[in-house]
């Protein structure tokens, strides 16, 4: 939806005389009102990240167990959730998919374009965000384990 | 040939992935996850001792369904892994990717390489 927003924006910029101004009154408006409707998807995202898997995972971890798959437990299920909420609440985008890291943690993966980002729960209770570009490591940065 | 032989540039490798691990954005990263007994190498199939399908069964849990990730053992070794055949008593085509081990999971390059 913000895609074609914004190639009407271009288009208004580009455009003619008089339906100039109207055009962008508009237009502001409905980028405000998008951008509410952008929040509100992605709270309901993070809601639905919440309640399926993390939610799920927390009442019977053993779920998450598979060839090589060692299950997080249930205090790391617990304290994923709580940073899930936190960054709910705080406005971060939420990711695509959560999965078991294999290792008894548990991974946030979002991708945007050629940008890969993992937020890692690990089972010594490390947080790590990794960056990837194209697939190769960009960076990785420790995050604070305290959930304000 | 007894798997013993070195693993050529045009051989495909197969790598079985637990489904949840896949999505329509792509492959997880901790699909290529050393675990605890990855301790030499990450295990990969070759495809010339073995099919996709073949591959794709799990002797530990024969009761779920997995994924194979195909990869030319060029293009793992452009992205800089060392690939070593490792033959099985029950697995002549199995091979290793050396760089990825248990010990040095936590490593940049390790993280960098399972992103590649």
């Amino acid at each position: 939806m913000m895609q074609i927003l914004e190639r009407d924006k271009d288009t208004t910029a580009t455009g003619q005389g008089l339906i100039l101004a109207d055009t962008q009154a508009a237009d502001e408006e409905t980028v405000l009102a998008s951008s509410d409707w952008d929040r509100y998807l992605d709270h309901e995202k993070w809601s639905r990240l919440i309640n399926e898997p993390l939610i799920d995972w927390g009442k019977d971890p053993s779920k998450v167990a598979d060839e090589g798959i060692v299950p997080p437990s249930v205090e790391l299920i617990t304290f994923a959730l709580r940073y899930a909420m936190h960054m709910r609440d705080q406005g971060y985008r939420p990711p695509d998919r959560v999965v078991p890291n294999g290792d008894a943690g548990i991974a946030f993966e979002r991708w945007e374009g050629s940008i890969h980002e993992v937020l890692e729960f690990e089972s010594d209770g490390i947080v790590e965000l990794l960056s990837y570009r194209h697939s190769r490591l960009e960076n990785r940065l420790e995050l604070s384990s305290d959930i304000p | 040939m007894d798997g013993n032989e070195e693993v050529a540039n045009e051989e495909l490798l197969y790598r079985r992935i637990p489904k949840t691990y896949y999505g329509v954005e792509g492959v997880s990263t901790d699909a290529f996850r050393p675990r605890d007994d990855d301790t030499t190498g990450l295990s990969f199939s070759r495809a010339k001792y073995k099919s996709a399908k073949e591959a794709a069964k799990s002797a530990e849990r024969p009761e779920n369904k997995y994924y194979v990730a195909k990869y030319r053992a060029g293009d793992l070794r452009k992205a800089g892994m060392t690939i070593s055949p490792r033959p099985l008593p029950d697995d002549p085509g199995h091979c290793e990717l050396t760089d990825i081990r248990v010990a040095t999971k936590k490593d940049s390059r390790t993280l960098d390489l399972k992103g590649g």
